[in-house]
């Protein structure tokens, strides 16, 4: 399987107490999830299982959007991901005003997630 | 020698204009066909050279920037201090080359300009799309473009004396060219959308003024508001429109000798998207922009691409580009009724399905042909050859006779029920979606076909579909609910029989998958009498691989002429045409109508 690099993930927390239905309680809702090719497709996450209306997912906790992350890089061997929230990144694109400062905007202002075995592999890849 | 503008970094991440030494660019002045002159990119010394290069028949769009007239809050500079500020010197020198300007005064962030072209002193609030996400483009030359709340009181109040300044400037200098509000747009999910639609906090503030102001003027608004949550959406886009009007009135009324309406002008590579798509080499391919072009022609908005990289608008792309946004599109957009007056024997875009009414809330067209089926029957089977209308139309006598019209019940009003009821008379075709139709519309439309003796005729078949005719005049109901429901073979097979039994003339294109074409269509001419209509297919193949196309014409259609043929082998046969698109090749075909 092709090794990637980096894999990003746009969220947004949302706030509805007043909901009753448990799909509707707050959540972390993904905006953007995608890699240098493009938008991940819903192939690539059909083996998850996932809280979705219609093409949103969402998580109850933001515990369980990490775990998601993690298992999503290691199944599908990115070298890392990087979570971002929407109110981070409005923050980082404010101050950025070139494609190359805006391309920093995940790694400066994200939460980076590392696919340890992935890195293990590298290794021993090296070595044998 | 020749100047250009570019962009440097002020302390506090504002933005300054700076004349720096000269670098040939060829992108300055936007694609052939596209018309649009940017005359703070070239020194005024050479707007002349720069306008003798342009070679059009049409106007040359010229998009006024606020910033680079109003760079403080009372500095205003109409060539008093920077001669590229001169507009009046531009358009004398237009005349004096024999060309037609008309000046684009934006009515919405613009974008393609640094800050949205507002000035930097008011680039405070960030305007964000419905996820929260704050708006920035990339433009051609790898700037972040932010755009910023013209829901801001401050932009407006700013907004406001930078026009008064300009309507003096305008009418002291006894300029008499035309000037149109530009309002950018840009594709959200096969939706376009407005720059001006803002869901920041300065939105969100201003709106809680609103309702405040609401429980005084129109309290019954507010009560209903508490009951009915979803009522919110409705008060948002009565807001919105108010503060539209606003800086729309307020353009209208200083210059109202020179005003001339509004230009909906969409960017491709202006959705929120697209700055993921444009920050990696492998993500953003050519092909990537013929389907956002197309939604522009089916949307009814004037297509621009200034945001684009130069070498993205190469090779087929920039055959594409140059074929829709003709000099036609150009004047159709500037004029109403071009098409349909001198502009009959010139090509337009070919239109067989109209869908109308949406109006500017929350109705997405997209959603509702997805349900139907009718979005995959259309790119199957006739792709692109649909227009969306959201306004519903005003005068039913200025309506073409040959597209199919679509209405969906629940965006309809009794004078909207009305007026389809009067398309039907006039002979029109007209499919009716009855999913969320008012009950009594549903019972007037059974009242008028009982009192006016109508032919009618009902039948189950996935959805109950009614079929009442009067002469030429059909209005076919179904109900989308029920559709959805169905598979999207029965959805297709459902719209198929539909569709046949209209007898809609055309030719079918069997395409490998990555080929893109659409349709355009002129009346025959004197030399051409054979035909009642002539046909222009235009086709592209984006991909490095070689694709196949057949062409069948049918009992309607003969094959007249192939034009424009760029790597591509193509042979006639007694069935139609069979071409062989190789890696970028491009053809565009002829064909004769006749009954």
């Amino acid at each position: 399987m092709k090794k990637h690099e980096s894999i990003y993930l746009l969220f947004r927390f949302e706030e509805n107490s007043q909901s009753q239905e448990p799909q509707q309680h707050n959540r972390y809702r993904v905006i953007y999830f995608f890699d240098e090719y493009g938008l991940i497709s819903s192939d690539m996450l059909s083996s998850f299982h996932l809280n979705h209306i219609e093409n949103n997912i969402f998580f109850r906790t933001k515990e369980d959007m990490l775990r998601f992350a993690l298992s999503f890089i290691e199944e599908h061997r990115y070298q890392n991901c990087f979570l971002l929230s929407v109110n981070d990144y409005n923050i980082g694109v404010e101050s950025c005003h070139q494609l190359s400062d805006y391309l920093k905007v995940f790694s400066e202002y994200g939460h980076k997630l590392e696919n340890t075995e992935q890195s293990k592999s590298s290794i021993f890849g090296k070595l044998f | 020698m020749i100047y250009y503008l570019e962009w440097a970094k002020e302390y506090d991440g504002g933005f300054v204009e700076q004349l720096t030494t000269p670098e040939i660019k060829n992108f300055d002045v936007a694609l052939p066909g596209e018309n649009w002159f940017f005359y703070w990119k070239t020194s005024p010394s050479l707007w002349e050279a720069k306008l003798n290069t342009y070679q059009g028949s049409t106007p040359l769009l010229v998009p006024i920037y606020w910033a680079l007239h109003n760079s403080s809050p009372e500095n205003f500079d109409f060539g008093q201090q920077k001669p590229e500020t001169d507009l009046l010197r531009l358009a004398q020198t237009a005349q004096n080359c024999g060309k037609e300007i008309v000046f684009l005064l934006p009515i919405s962030p613009a974008p393609f300009l640094t800050n949205g072209g507002i000035p930097s002193y008011l680039a405070r609030n960030l305007a964000k799309n419905k996820d929260g996400i704050a708006l920035a483009v990339i433009d051609n030359q790898s700037h972040i473009n932010k755009v910023y709340s013209f829901f801001e009181p401050k932009c407006f109040q700013s907004y406001r004396k930078f026009v008064w300044k300009l309507g003096q400037y305008l009418s002291q200098g006894g300029n008499q060219c035309a000037v149109y509000g530009l309002e950018c747009m840009r594709l959200e999910e096969n939706h376009v959308v407005s720059y001006f639609k803002d869901h920041s906090q300065v939105f969100e503030s201003g709106f809680n003024r609103y309702i405040k102001q609401l429980q005084d003027s129109e309290p019954q608004k507010v009560k209903r508001l508490v009951v009915e949550p979803e009522y919110e959406n409705d008060l948002k886009l009565e807001y919105y429109e108010i503060i539209l009007g606003l800086y729309l009135d307020s353009a209208k009324e200083f210059l109202a000798g020179n005003w001339s309406g509004v230009l909906q002008s969409c960017l491709i590579g202006g959705s929120s998207e697209d700055i993921f798509r444009r920050s990696f080499e492998n993500w953003g391919h050519e092909q990537d922009y013929f389907e956002p072009l197309m939604q522009c022609l089916a949307n009814d908005v004037y297509p621009f691409t200034p945001l684009l990289d130069p070498n993205i608008r190469k090779g087929t792309l920039a055959k594409a580009f140059s074929d829709v946004i003709d000099t036609n599109l150009v004047q159709s957009h500037l004029e109403e009724g071009f098409y349909s007056d001198e502009g009959s024997l010139a090509f337009s875009p070919l239109v067989l399905f109209q869908l109308c009414g949406g109006g500017n809330g929350f109705f997405s067209f997209d959603r509702a042909m997805e349900d139907a089926g009718l979005k995959y029957f259309f790119e199957k089977r006739y792709p692109w050859t649909f227009k969306i209308k959201n306004d519903f139309f005003d005068q039913i006598d200025d309506l073409d006779e040959r597209p199919v019209y679509f209405f969906f019940g629940s965006k309809l009003d009794e004078q909207q029920f009305k007026s389809i009821l009067k398309l039907f008379m006039n002979g029109h075709k007209v499919f009716l979606d009855k999913t969320d139709l008012d009950s009594n519309l549903d019972q007037k439309l059974a009242v008028f076909c009982a009192e006016n003796n109508l032919e009618t005729q009902k039948i189950n078949y996935i959805s109950p579909v009614t079929k009442i005719s009067l002469g030429d005049g059909l209005i076919i109901t179904y109900e989308s609910k029920k559709l959805h429901n169905a598979s999207l073979l029965k959805r297709t097979d459902f719209w198929e029989n539909m569709i046949d039994y209209l007898e809609v003339k055309h030719l079918d294109i069997d395409a490998q998958e990555g080929v893109f074409h659409f349709w355009k269509t002129r009346s025959s001419n004197s030399y051409e009498l054979n035909y009642e209509e002539i046909r222009r297919a235009y086709l592209y193949n984006p991909t490095s691989y070689k694709k196949k196309v057949q062409i069948r014409t049918g009992s309607n259609f003969a094959f007249l002429k192939k034009i424009d043929e760029k790597n591509v082998n193509s042979k006639s046969t007694p069935m139609g045409v069979d071409i062989l698109l190789l890696p970028g090749g491009s053809i565009t075909l002829d064909f004769g109508f006749f009954e």
